[in-house]
């Protein structure tokens, strides 16, 4: 007998639908799998064999072929055991195979038969829903992940014979529900806030700029001068995701295997802080079977790199390419697959090794310290950070203001989205978001300046020496501060403030 | 050269006359002198011969090679108790007539002592006085580069080969400076810079001078073995005041209370020099063409010549980062106020 079920493999970010087909006839008792699987795919013989047993499911000895189609592409994981369960009891004819049509099958088995989760439910589901399928059977521990996707039923169950129980009484299948969209709609509260930053008004402001056009942040100061506080808080004034983002993000955790049963949606921009030490294949994905690095994992959010000059120099210049693309390819030689890396890089360093330079009464690096401390930070990658501002050491006074004396996330993050929506009116006919993304055909188109102005950035190209990607990210800049301030046009002021944010790293590098 | 120190040169140049006939001289000239003598014969002798492959090497570059006898020789070194066996030499070399003053100072200094040595020697070249450093980075580069800011003559002397830049960010400077002044060694081309070398160097730089400007040194600086070298020399020593409690004032502030004259503006080391100036009214005229909205002038008014972050500004007058930074450029192109290192502006 024959019996066809579907389930999902995984390739980078994207499912596939894979027919676990399998054949039983008369013959020697054999029991042999193929379409190209990885050893994980061939261990599940043993675990589905045992699993059928332990679960009272006696299968007659006969000869047992089993195929994963497409037979051509590797299959890897473990999240087809419950498909090949179904599949063996439907070929030899325990449940009628009619039973499982169109139903998706996702889950590993245990030997006792009880179903372990797997890693990558959501963007699984999602393409469950994408290829017209509307009814998945999964682990009881992924099922409120699954119960993401809109319109979709998901069955969660704990073993294989509630699988079996479940398909003869479809009356009895409970489909789970998640508020998602609920849930996110509620999730608007961080622990941290804006307003717990008294002073550092510069590092504010160049924040909220950062955030308003999605520009890299570099924020240079002294030990403890509040760098980390500022980048922290740089999520709490990033408008809310939206429900493509939140799926978006979500898959990137699924894939990951960061969603469980009581996150099964990740409702915040993510923000994502990676020690110094990590790896370059941590920092932008890699292995075997390739998995999203931070980088991906900060997807729509922030990556925040706190002591910048401290990370290996390799893995730093690894960040450039993603950095301009907004995604990262992972080639194999089994094929490629790319994971988003849509995000805002927000980095903090000292000055130099003791981080007190350039107050020379305090700071002992001699000359070449310094520069060898900087001159970890390649140029490319400076480049790319739009807005470079300078912490000074906080004072007494700071600390003195009373609390809440400072804007709070709230009302910063109103003058974010309105420049965010600015932005999102201009670009509705070029497929980019943000001005940090914009070509240079966009900023010839949107960033033309007035007589003064025009006057005015000769003066600023030629007093700041900048180069003429220097020049692009300038004006970039000038056009979000525009945005901010809900002018039309950028004005002078905004040219100036962008050049300001652009001088730091003429003076500490230059 | 190595093997012959200046002093021993001068001893031998003083027997026999010049330096050439050293070199020259027949063995049986020597002997009767100290066994000594013998041993620097021929390492001398090894060395002129070494000379000559660098003569030949030196008359297809860009850089020559002088003694004492040339008539190109800066007299002023004549006179130091240890001058120079040789100097190579890229550039042109200082007019006899020309005064030359030193602006020393600390590598490691602040925004300002680079500025105050920017200033002062710029303002010196616009007088007609030569500045001579060494080259190194923080105060000595500003020397250089204020020098040649106000279109004067610049001298710069090297711990190293006449053919190496250290520190090599210094390399544009080293150029423009070999082009409308002189690099000069007394190392040949290749030696690379070694700590006994720069001390050494430094009874150059003060041996040029007429005076010694020192700005910004610690307490254990090479600067001050300049100064020591400059005294044994007979020159003037004037030091640029600091702040008291600051590090980087000490030698500065130390030198003053044994007695080095106070700089509080360039005439005064002009008129230690015996230079007449002009008296320029150059600063006023510059504010008084610019009329300045009420916001700049209560900026300009909490800001004075040390550095401060426009942060500071922000809270003082409750202004937001972005219309600060306008203001703040205004000032800077008006000339009132500059920018001091990362991030910092101060009142010039």
């Amino acid at each position: 007998m024959y019996s066809s079920i579907i389930s999902i493999a995984m390739n980078g970010m994207n499912g596939y639908p894979v027919r676990v087909e399998t054949d039983v006839s008369p013959g020697l008792p054999d029991f042999s799998m193929v379409g190209f699987l990885s050893s994980e795919v061939k261990e599940a013989r043993e675990r589905v064999r045992t699993a059928l047993r332990n679960s009272g499911f006696a299968l007659p000895p006969k000869k047992v072929t089993v195929n994963l189609a497409p037979a051509d592409i590797r299959k890897e994981g473990t999240a087809y055991d419950l498909a090949l369960a179904i599949s063996l009891l439907a070929a030899n004819e325990v449940i009628p195979g009619k039973f499982a049509e169109n139903i998706v099958f996702i889950g590993e088995l245990a030997l006792n038969g009880a179903l372990r989760p797997v890693h990558g439910i959501l963007p699984r589901v999602c393409c469950a829903k994408d290829a017209g399928l509307t009814t998945c059977f999964l682990p009881y521990d992924n099922r409120r992940e699954g119960a993401v996707v809109d319109g979709m039923r998901i069955i969660g169950v704990r073993n294989l014979q509630e699988a079996v129980h479940l398909l003869a009484h479809p009356e009895a299948q409970e489909p789970e529900v998640c508020p998602a969209r609920e849930i996110l709609e509620q999730a608007r509260s961080y622990d941290v806030d804006f307003s717990e930053v008294n002073g550092q008004y510069g590092m504010k402001r160049a924040a909220e700029a950062a955030a308003a056009g999605m520009h890299n942040l570099l924020l240079i100061g002294s030990p403890g001068s509040g760098k980390s506080m500022i980048a922290r808080r740089i999520p709490t004034i990033l408008p809310g995701l939206t429900w493509e983002e939140c799926l978006a993000v979500s898959k990137v955790y699924s894939v990951a295997g960061l969603l469980n049963d009581r996150q099964p949606l990740i409702i915040h921009r993510p923000f994502r802080a990676p020690h110094h030490t990590i790896s370059t294949a941590a920092l932008v994905g890699g292995g075997r079977i390739p998995r999203p690095g931070e980088i991906s994992l900060a997807d729509r959010g922030v990556l925040f790199l706190d002591e910048l000059p401290e990370f290996q120099k390799n893995t730093l210049e690894v960040l450039r390419q993603p950095m301009e693309d907004r995604q990262v390819m992972i080639a194999r030689v089994g094929g490629s697959s790319s994971f988003p890396a849509d995000t805002m890089v927000v980095a903090a360093m000292n000055p130099c090794r003791c981080g007190y330079y350039p107050d020379r009464s305090r700071c002992q690096c001699s000359v070449s310290d310094v520069r060898r401390y900087l001159g970890r930070i390649s140029r490319p990658l400076l480049d790319r950070m739009d807005l470079c501002v300078e912490a000074p050491p906080v004072g007494y006074a700071d600390f003195r203001q009373p609390a809440g004396s400072s804007e709070s996330s709230a009302v910063i993050r109103e003058r974010v989205e309105q420049a965010r929506k600015v932005q999102q009116a201009r670009f509705q006919e070029d497929s980019i978001f943000f001005n940090s993304q914009m070509q240079p055909k966009h900023v010839n188109q949107y960033c033309r300046l007035g007589p003064h102005e025009e006057q005015l950035m000769k003066e600023i190209f030629e007093t700041k020496k900048l180069s003429a990607r220097a020049y692009h990210r300038l004006l970039k800049v000038a056009r979000t501060l525009a945005d901010l301030s809900g002018d039309g046009g950028i004005r002078e002021a905004h040219l100036i403030e962008a050049a300001e944010y652009r001088s730091l790293e003429e003076k500490y590098w230059g | 050269m190595q093997s012959v120190g200046p002093v021993t040169f001068r001893k031998l140049t003083d027997y026999y006359g010049n330096a050439g006939r050293i070199w020259n001289a027949e063995p049986p000239e020597l002997t009767g002198h100290q066994r000594t003598e013998w041993r620097v014969f021929h390492s001398a002798a090894k060395e002129a011969e070494l000379q000559e492959g660098y003569a030949r090497l030196l008359h297809s570059s860009s850089y020559r090679f002088i003694i004492p006898d040339d008539p190109d020789y800066p007299a002023p070194l004549t006179d130091i108790p240890d001058p120079p066996v040789g100097l190579y030499v890229k550039g042109t070399l200082p007019d006899r007539s020309r005064p030359i003053a030193a602006v020393i100072g600390s590598r490691a200094c602040s925004e300002y002592g680079k500025h105050q040595a920017l200033k002062i020697a710029r303002e010196l070249a616009e007088a007609g006085v030569g500045v001579a450093s060494g080259l190194a980075a923080g105060i000595d580069s500003c020397g250089h580069r204020g020098a040649l800011e106000g279109n004067g003559y610049t001298i710069a002397v090297l711990g190293n080969g006449i053919d190496r830049c250290y520190p090599v960010t210094n390399l544009s400077l080293y150029e423009s400076i070999a082009e409308s002044g002189a690099v000069i060694s007394e190392y040949p081309p290749g030696t690379p810079g070694k700590p006994m070398h720069f001390p050494l160097r430094n009874r150059i730089i003060s041996g040029l001078s007429k005076l010694v400007v020192v700005i910004e040194a610690k307490k254990r600086s090479g600067s001050l073995i300049t100064v020591e070298r400059a005294l044994e020399q007979g020159k003037d020593v004037m030091a640029v005041p600091g702040r008291l409690g600051d590090p980087l004032s000490e030698g500065c502030l130390s030198l003053i209370r044994q007695g080095a004259g106070i700089v509080t503006c360039t005439d005064d080391i002009l008129f230690a020099m015996g230079i007449q100036t002009e008296k320029k009214k150059d600063s006023q005229k510059k504010s008084a063409g610019v009329r300045l909205s009420s916001e700049e002038q209560a900026v300009l008014k909490h800001m004075d010549t040390d550095p401060v972050h426009p942060d500071r500004l922000c809270e003082q007058l409750g202004l937001a980062p972005g219309s600060l930074y306008m203001i703040l450029f205004r000032l800077e192109n008006a000339g009132l106020i500059r920018s001091a290192g990362p991030g910092l502006y101060a009142r010039t």
